[in-house]
């Protein structure tokens, strides 16, 4: 059996959604992080600028606190980490994250046109199996010049 | 009969007709592509209309702000990512009627009754606009903090089946929206010396990340090959269906009308208080709620067209503009020589009218070009999911950089792409994330005022909730609101549970 369909095989049967448990304490963690740093804020106050601050963060971890709470009547998650993190980050979604911050550092460097060409390039061949290359060339070449022409010129916006 | 004459002037002039025809079309696309906001684009059209005739500047000002407005339903209808923040609540059910295939009669369906509910607030504008802009003006502090309680509270409505979730995403909007300076006391918070963070962080930037770059990487778990076909023969809803849903969006009108009357607020909260209350009214929708209920297109499109006719009321009565198009606007006045406030309708009462009928004409035009657009832009949905979805990140790329100019936007833009994938996996939504951070503000600010206004007694402002009139009734909505999300409620009127799932994790 496969990956894919071993973790849908296992997903039937379980309770906890995968991460669901650990979700909820990394919210909680927030709240509680939330609170503290506001306890350095001006609070002499009922409207000093950490009263705001200081409720949301209770209401964040006190919510997530009965979300985890709530976790206690059902089994543990069957899938063990690799498989967890498999379930979040398949392949392509990896791939393309990797493309993204990838992009968004080169945009600087290379410009918008060059950075967002190839960016588009690398994506839609990777979808398509890294089959009809010169449609993928052709297809982000006319993208980036269509959306250059009509932002920067219709629109006025400054790319980046 | 002088009223009618100051009505008819823009007939008077095929320079204003066309250019409110320009702007419509114009903001129809600006509207559609997400980060580009109708608020960016008015601002844009001061820059090189400052040297124009007054008249013509407004004409395309207008068709602008009522073309965009519809533009941000179709990318929320057709890919799930809101256009505009007042599409919001559109995409919930939305996007489920495109995976039918239904997106053209969706569109269709959401321009006719657009349409309609937009002429509903041109009229109450044009009829009642002294009287609304003097009662919104009695709107205290506390009003603004309840209703922004109230506005927080639909997220048991947005919650994703699990309320608790719904809260919790809500409040970390709320904690995001904290992040920066404080505007009353300067006070720097969260900020952890980051200059980036001192601005605080854009809600459309979280926006676009939440939405758009977490939907195409949710997209990309299932298959990127094919488009969803769309049935495009009939784009125009027959007269049967656009009765059926007249009465739900003459009521969502009403309430965009109400809600963009009040300074501060817009098309987003009244788009969500209508989705709301239509849920809570539909006694048998044809889809479920969440599901593709062509109600829940309906309510928040007719709100927040609505909302616009609305946002001009304390503008054009008062000087005080109901949203940020219209803050524009009155700057847009200034320029040309103009003071708005109570005297201009005194003095100038031929811009009022004159505006009543651009807004007018701007809606017969979208009715015109609106119908033309819905095709081509259908089409999109159709496109393989591996060449489009890419595209929508290089658009959130560029609408995200579009906003301050700031590359630092668009890294926060892919943090919350990715948190936002990862908290839709986890089944918490992300709708209640922005929701709380276009609140948050508003919540922050009021809550202190009234506080501050209480002088900082818990009781005195407790007591103040319920002894005036206006904050007494909405006091009993919230509390309506809360206790019909519990279940001994929902018992008690033998109502099943129907709370929608915004979060799509794709296939």
């Amino acid at each position: 059996m496969n990956d894919k369909a071993d973790i849908q095989e296992t997903l039937k049967k379980e309770f906890c959604t995968p991460g669901e448990r650990l979700t909820a304490l990394l919210i909680i963690v927030l709240g509680i992080l939330g609170y503290y740093f506001a306890m350095g804020m001006t609070s002499e106050t009922f409207y000093s600028p950490s009263v705001v601050p200081k409720l949301t963060s209770t209401v964040v971890a006190v919510c997530a606190a009965a979300a985890l709470f709530r976790t206690r009547t059902k089994d543990k998650n069957p899938l063990d980490w690799r498989r967890t993190l498999k379930y979040f980050f398949p392949k392509d979604v990896l791939v393309i994250l990797v493309f993204l911050v990838a992009y968004s550092f080169m945009l600087p460097l290379a410009g918008f046109n060059i950075a967002s060409a190839v960016f588009l390039f690398a994506a839609i061949a990777y979808l398509q199996h890294w089959k009809n290359l010169i449609r993928a060339a052709v297809i982000s070449v006319i993208t980036v010049a269509v959306l250059f022409l009509v932002f920067r010129y219709m629109f006025l916006v400054i790319l980046p | 009969m002088e009223n009618l004459s100051y009505f008819l002037l823009p007939f008077t002039s095929i320079e204003m007709l066309l250019l409110t025809a320009v702007g419509v079309l114009s903001g129809i696309w600006v509207g559609a592509i997400p980060g580009l906001s109708v608020t960016m684009a008015t601002a844009l059209l001061i820059s090189f209309t400052f040297s124009w005739e007054l008249n013509n500047a407004l004409a395309l000002m207008c068709g602008v702000y009522v073309g965009g407005n519809f533009g941000g339903a179709i990318t929320a209808i057709l890919l799930n990512i809101p256009g505009a923040p007042p599409a919001i609540a559109t995409g919930i059910d939305g996007y489920p009627i495109a995976k039918r295939g239904e997106a053209g009669k969706a569109i269709g369906l959401c321009l006719m009754l657009s349409i309609f509910a937009g002429a509903v607030g041109v009229c109450i504008l044009g009829v009642a606009a002294p009287i609304l802009g003097k009662f919104a003006l009695k709107f205290a502090p506390r009003d603004f903090f309840l209703l922004a309680i109230m506005g927080l509270l639909l997220v048991g409505s947005l919650g994703g089946g699990d309320p608790v979730k719904g809260i919790i995403a809500g409040a970390i909007g709320v904690l995001i929206s904290m992040i920066g300076m404080d505007n009353s006391t300067g006070e720097l918070r969260y900020t952890f010396g980051n200059i980036h963070l001192m601005g605080g962080v854009n809600f459309v930037c979280a926006m676009i990340g939440l939405f758009g770059v977490s939907e195409a990487l949710t997209q990309f778990r299932g298959s990127t090959s094919g488009g969803i076909k769309q049935n495009l023969t009939k784009i125009i809803p027959d007269f049967s269906m656009f009765k059926k849903y007249l009465p739900l969006s003459l009521r969502s009108s009403l309430i965009g009308v109400w809600i963009g009357a009040l300074p501060g607020t817009g098309g987003d909260v009244a788009a969500l208080l209508a989705y709301d209350q239509a849920r809570r009214t539909t006694k048998h929708p044809e889809y479920p709620f969440g599901e593709g209920a062509f109600e829940g297109v309906v309510a928040p499109e007719s709100a927040n067209k609505g909302s616009i006719a609305g946002a001009f009321i304390p503008m054009l009565t008062l000087g005080i503009p109901g949203d940020s198009v219209t803050a524009i606007i009155i700057g847009a006045l200034y320029i040309h020589g103009l003071k708005p406030g109570p005297m201009l309708m005194i003095e100038t009462p031929h811009l009022f009218w004159m505006i009543v009928c651009l807004l007018a004409l701007s809606y017969f035009f979208l009715m015109l070009l609106g119908i033309l657009s819905i095709k081509p832009f259908a089409k999109i949905i159709e496109i393989p999911k591996s060449i489009i979805m890419p595209i929508v990140i290089i658009l959130s790329v560029v609408g995200t950089y579009a906003i301050q100019n700031s590359l630092a936007d668009i890294y926060f833009m892919i943090f919350f792409g990715v948190i936002g994938y990862l908290l839709r996996l986890s089944g918490y939504p992300v709708g209640p994330i922005v929701l709380g951070i276009i609140l948050g503000p508003l919540l922050d600010s009021n809550y202190r005022r009234a506080m501050q206004a209480s002088d900082n007694m818990i009781p005195k402002f407790l007591s103040s909730l319920v002894t005036n009139p206006i904050s007494l009734v909405i006091t009993l909505v919230i509390i309506y609101l809360v206790v019909s999300q519990t279940t001994w409620y929902q018992k008690l009127r033998g109502k099943k549970n129907d709370i929608v799932e915004i979060p799509d994790v794709g296939a």
